[in-house]
């Protein structure tokens, strides 16, 4: 498969930073080929069907920002000059089983995913762990009816946490200068030491949406109540982080969350 | 209005709380470490600066916090060798407050220097480095000219590279001043490289930069020229630097240099600086720094 476009994502921060942009005469199409193998099975008279899916994909010609670049540090330079190609490779098997019938319905499925990346230059040439790798992703879905007018629903899912990169010293820097020369003017003479782009693990991502919906026939057509809770158990999930750097001692992350427990009521009506 | 008043005490509470996490998370941290910076130029004494390594708190940047105290060490053996054999322990000295381990000798050019650290605690640090040859350069021409976006100085300098090794090059503009004086602050410019055979090869984008980092790997062995652009402020007089850099200055050098370039930017890629600090951190490198006026 040949694809035009590129996926370019910054590692520097876990903000939503994503840019698709096109190929170039210096970053060519991205070249990929694809395997997958799946099976189906459907039992209790086809009441339940399962699934299991295997997959690999490996591609050629992905992109990178390269060690020291990223968007918004020039609106002069390329950003292709800022770019690397290398390669890059997914795999995962899902698993998937499903109800559609009967008062109790719904699906539980399970990924187990591996994606990595690997340039030339960038992290030393050594491979690392994409920024969207998530080993196990799980979800289960649910829903009850339990007359014509009443019915619940629930969601539940869960997703490791993505990779991300963290300095594990700091020490001085020198700009090549003696002491007897007249002071470089940048001041700031530390550097942090990472051991590796996308070392480390961000909080595993959970949460519970629920809801309750009911329904009325009317003559005009049918009007329902849903009242609906998301993040139910008010779980804190970091939405960026960043090193706080206004304590001394204490090394921390800290995360911002944006979407704590949020509750909704909806009217409807059909007609 | 009741009933809102008592959803909006319930809802404010549990929206605020919800915003920030300080998330328990271990850093990591890669232990205690010797950190040595020197940068060895020709003809001249050693200046080393012998600190350790911190936790990555922060980069000293964003806060009032000093942690130059935490970084020093109180007992520094610095050993230097060259081409093999040792030649000295380097002193002890403080210069404007700080302490730095000077040496007695003046290093030469294309001498291979090693250098021997250890301090109690910590392992001994071992590192590497020659001071390369003279740069051979040249202002060809300067000239004021006007573009679009204003009036500028064009400097043309002319490098010979030398094939017989690989080569690494640091440029840098010292603006003049209105008053005669020459800044000791390198200004900006913008540079473009022009080989012999008046192939234009834009070596280094259109920004303006304070430095411009170039090894010699698409022109070996040639005599290239590039033109400096720097904003006119009412003086013709500049000074060139053309400094020639050991492989190691210029990977830590550039990388430094990508890094102060882009400070305060949250979307950076990290940089991991280059270290030739076998068991630490830091860098001991050779420059051979040469100026021209051009005026």
């Amino acid at each position: 498969m040949a694809q035009y476009i590129h996926f370019l994502t910054n590692n520097a921060t876990t903000l939503p930073t994503d840019l698709w942009v096109p190929s170039t005469d210096k970053v060519k199409p991205m070249l990929s080929e694809q395997w997958a193998i799946g099976l189906t099975k459907t039992m209790y008279n086809e009441k339940i069907e399962i699934s299991l899916e295997g997959y690999l994909k490996k591609m050629n010609g992905v992109i990178e920002y390269l060690d020291g670049a990223g968007y918004l540090n020039s609106a002069i330079e390329k950003w292709d000059n800022k770019v690397e190609a290398g390669k890059g490779k997914s795999m995962g098997m899902e698993l998937l089983l499903k109800k559609e019938f009967g008062k109790t319905t719904g699906w539980v499925g399970y990924t187990l995913s591996k994606s990595t990346r690997k340039f030339p230059t960038i992290n030393s040439g050594k491979e690392f762990y994409f920024k969207f790798d998530r080993r196990h992703t799980f979800v289960i879905v649910a829903l009850h009816q339990f007359n014509q007018n009443l019915e619940v629903s629930a969601s539940w899912q869960f997703q490791t946490g993505t990779p991300f990169t963290l300095p594990t010293a700091q020490y001085e820097s020198t700009n090549g200068q003696s002491p007897f020369e007249i002071p470089y003017e940048f001041p700031y003479n530390l550097l942090f030491n990472y051991q590796s782009r996308n070392t480390f693990r961000l909080l595993n991502y959970h949460r519970l949406d629920a809801g309750i919906t009911w329904k009325k026939q009317k003559k005009y057509g049918e009007r329902s109540w849903n009242l609906g809770a998301y993040n139910v158990y008010n779980r804190k999930n970091p939405f960026y982080y960043y090193l706080d750097s206004e304590f001394k001692n204490n090394r921390g992350l800290k995360g911002v969350s944006i979407l704590p427990f949020v509750p909704s009521i909806s009217y409807r009506i059909k007609f | 209005m009741k009933i809102k008043l008592y959803l909006l005490s319930i809802a404010l509470p549990i929206i605020i709380y919800s915003c920030e996490r300080s998330i328990d998370m271990k850093l990591p941290y890669s232990g205690d470490k010797i950190v040595v910076n020197a940068v060895m130029k020709s003809d001249s004494m050693l200046i080393a600066r012998i600190t350790r390594s911190l936790p990555p708190e922060d980069d000293g940047r964003t806060t009032s916090y000093d942690s130059t105290n935490a970084r020093e060490l109180k007992t520094v053996d610095a050993e230097v060798y060259e081409d093999g054999v040792f030649i000295e322990k380097l002193q002890p000295k403080f210069i404007f407050g700080t302490k730095y381990y000077i040496s007695a000798h003046l290093f030469k050019k294309q001498k291979k220097y090693s250098i021997k650290a250890s301090s109690p605690g910590l392992a001994t640090v071992v590192a590497e480095d020659v001071i390369p040859e003279n740069t051979s350069f040249s202002v060809v021409k300067t000239d004021k000219v006007s573009l679009n976006d204003g009036e500028f100085i064009r400097i043309i300098l002319e490098i010979n590279d030398p094939f017989d090794r690989k080569n690494f090059y640091r440029v840098r503009l010292f603006p003049g001043q209105p008053n005669g004086k020459i800044s000791p602050y390198p200004g900006a410019f913008t540079a473009q490289g022009l080989f012999a055979e008046n192939n234009l090869l834009n070596l280094f984008g259109n920004t303006a930069k304070k430095q411009a980092f170039f090894s010699d790997d698409l022109f070996n062995g040639k005599k290239i020229m590039i033109t400096l652009l720097t904003g006119f402020n009412g003086s013709f007089k500049n000074v060139v630097e053309v400094a020639a850099l050991s492989q190691p200055a210029f990977q830590y050098l550039n990388a430094k240099f990508r890094i102060d370039d882009n400070y305060g930017n949250p979307f950076v890629e990290p940089v991991n600086v280059y270290n030739n600090i076998v068991g630490g951190y830091g860098i001991f490198c050779g420059m051979n720094i040469q100026r021209q006026i051009a005026e």
